[in-house]
């Protein structure tokens, strides 16, 4: 499902980040671990088309990511990889709802409804999302960052940082969670962290080290 | 939720600010579309009033005053002119027809017209109910005019003497109301036409020389300028002297050299006179013959319409260009606005862009966002421009007798216009932060949540 070979990034005026080939299987689920500026982000925007690498192969579904122009890589990511951040990020002036056919008319400009009821109902949100944003606990906002993530049926789901700011009950539920739904879509998850807690619930581990 | 769902929400998330936006920018383009209308409305106004009169003929005095005074009614006349010299314009084979204007009293502020009947014809003036005047003292009312003072067909009133809506009231003439009239969209709507003998059996006893307003200062001070009368002949002769090598009069000279023509007037023909005479004419020559025959060998002045009221609508237009000047300064600094209120919200914001972003949003569709926020807050503030005149066109409509409420239903091509300007101004405001968000570095953004 993903392939890596040679990656490296430089960052203007910095030293040039590689990263270690891996190759991962469909529904394939690891945590990429490292120190604060080891490239877990960096690795992260560079399997979904954020960035692009200076060199190596990045293969992703059977596409070369790293040969895509500018604005079919924001058109694959829109459609074949879910992205959960570090913070919950929605769109303040619409409601949890709109926020998530949004992602769905941004992907395939058109929203299906059913799947989305599905997803929701799968987290136990779906009596939540007539609210807005602000109106949501953290706990909450997260499950919706979930259902966006799957809203439309990616073959990836790419989480950063996401439980640096949960306790260590909302942490292990959160995690349970990702891992159940995605093992049930059969989608390839990796969740790049520095949280330890999440090691024991994985038996997949990268280890990104400092550039070489 | 497509881009334009999501422009509107993002500016519906913040109603205060987009309000203030909007509303600044309606109101700077409101001052000019009212403008608009007020500039159309006059010249339709003055148009219609016109009604292809060639030519005033009337006191000496300034010629605006007389077109004022005759055709628009809304100034005191210049003076009287001898009914047999009016006449005689009549008689000129260059002439085609001539209406007679005797002004002198008013009822509630509403105009008391001595003409012909060919008047209400010049108007295509109409009979709402009643008869059209036979006899002296005998009125028919403009609509509007019949509408305000609550005359109907058949009723009495006594007129005021002047112009002003109090003064010397003329209590033993009364006129009989015979008719009132449809209304016309004109200057008819608010007079009130009667014989042009009423005016003179009015006048007759009490005070004949004039109508003037000024004449009632005249009978109050009459004693003492009798001793002085000597003087008075000397100035006359002075005056005269003035008139033949066209000089100006001052207001004082006016009034004894209108005196002093009615005198010789009284003294060679008849007491009958008029304040002024519309003219047509019969040939295109008239407007070249005619005017200067009138002004050199008369004590009478002509005056052209249509060239006066080019005059005052070119005063009229300075004014006007000042405060459309300053209307598009202000819908300048409301573009402003509009580029601030993006650019702010979008530094605020710009995790949600990032957001955007990384759901696949392409860079030109964050760029097109932004410039619909911008052509969405223009466009309402154009809708919320045309609302705004289109309530004052109605409510200055109900408390003026001079607009017309129907011409304020139409869009102007002038206000279509408008709506392309705004949709300009829209686009250039968001424009630079259109840019900001094309060039926002999402990774950047992401790795610093």
């Amino acid at each position: 499902m993903i392939i890596t070979k040679e990656l490296k990034f430089t960052y203007p005026g910095t030293a040039t980040l590689s990263f270690k080939d891996f190759s991962l299987t469909a529904g394939q689920q690891i945590l990429i671990k490292g120190e604060s500026g080891s490239g877990k982000t960096t690795l992260l925007h560079l399997l979904s088309g954020i960035l692009t690498p200076d060199s190596g192969i990045i293969e992703v579904d059977e596409v070369r990511v790293d040969q895509l122009r500018a604005h079919q890589r924001d058109s694959f990511r829109a459609n074949h990889i879910g992205l959960i951040f570090q913070r919950n990020l929605f769109i303040k002036s619409i409601s949890m709802y709109k926020n998530m056919l949004l992602a769905q008319h941004i992907a395939q400009s058109k929203e299906d409804r059913e799947i989305l009821m599905e997803i929701l109902e799968e987290l136990g949100i779906s009596n939540l999302s007539g609210k807005k944003p602000h109106h949501l606990s953290q706990g909450e906002q997260q499950r919706f960052s979930i259902a966006r993530a799957l809203v439309n049926n990616p073959k990836v789901v790419l989480a950063d940082e996401p439980t640096s700011s949960l306790d260590d009950v909302n942490c292990h539920r959160f995690s349970q969670m990702l891992k159940s739904i995605c093992e049930k879509y059969n989608i390839t998850l990796l969740i790049a962290t520095h949280d330890s807690r999440l090691e024991q619930q994985f038996n997949c581990v990268i280890e990104l080290n400092e550039s070489k | 939720m497509n881009i334009i769902k999501l422009a509107f929400a993002q500016l519906s998330g913040k109603p205060l600010q987009s309000l203030l936006s909007i509303a600044l920018f309606a109101l700077g383009l409101s001052v000019v579309s009212a403008l608009l209308h007020f500039e159309r409305q006059t010249q339709l106004q003055f148009h219609n009033n016109l009604a292809g009169i060639d030519l005033v003929v009337g006191a000496k005095g300034s010629p605006m005053q007389l077109i004022l005074s005759s055709v628009l009614h809304a100034d005191n006349p210049t003076g009287n002119i001898p009914l047999h010299e009016a006449e005689k314009i009549s008689r000129n084979p260059m002439v085609r027809a001539t209406i007679p204007i005797a002004l002198g009293d008013n009822y509630l502020g509403y105009r008391i017209v001595g003409t012909s009947l060919d008047y209400a014809a010049l108007y295509d003036a109409e009979l709402q109910n009643g008869d059209w005047y036979q006899l002296s003292m005998e009125v028919v009312m403009g609509a509007v005019a019949a509408q305000r003072t609550g005359q109907k067909t058949g009723d009495v009133f006594t007129g005021v003497h002047g112009f002003m809506e109090h003064g010397h009231s003329h209590d033993d003439h009364p006129y009989t109301v015979t008719g009132v009239l449809k209304p016309t969209g004109t200057i008819i709507d608010r007079l009130i036409l009667t014989p042009v003998e009423s005016v003179w059996e009015v006048h007759e006893h009490n005070h004949d020389e004039c109508e003037d307003p000024h004449c009632e200062h005249h009978h109050e001070h009459g004693h003492g300028h009798h001793h002085e009368h000597d003087e008075e002949k000397d100035e006359m002769a002075i005056i005269l002297g003035k008139v033949e090598n066209q000089k100006e009069l001052s207001a004082r000279e006016l009034n004894l050299y209108n005196q002093h023509m009615g005198e010789l007037s009284i003294a060679t023909d008849s007491e009958q006179k008029i304040t002024s005479l519309l003219v047509f004419y019969n040939t295109p020559m008239a407007a070249v013959m005619l005017p200067r025959m009138i002004n050199d060998n008369t004590s009478m002045q002509a005056a052209s319409p249509a060239i006066e009221l080019n005059r005052l609508m070119g005063l009229l237009g300075f004014g006007m260009d000042v405060i459309r000047g300053l209307a598009w300064i202000i819908t300048l600094f409301s573009g402003i606005n509009i580029m601030i209120l993006l650019w702010s919200s979008l530094s605020r914001e710009v995790h949600e862009l990032a957001l955007l972003r990384s759901l696949g949003t392409s860079r030109t569709k964050a760029f097109m966002l932004l410039l619909t926020e911008g052509t969405m807050l223009a466009t309402c503030g154009w809708i919320v421009s045309m609302l705004i005149t289109r309530i004052t066109g109605i409510i200055v409509a109900a408390n003026s007798d001079w607009l017309a409420l129907s011409a304020m239903q139409t869009i102007l091509p002038e206000e279509m216009l408008m709506l392309i300007y705004a949709i300009l101004v829209g686009i250039t405001a968001a424009l630079l932060p259109a840019i900001k968000a094309y060039r926002t570095d999402i990774h950047y953004l992401l790795q610093k949540l």
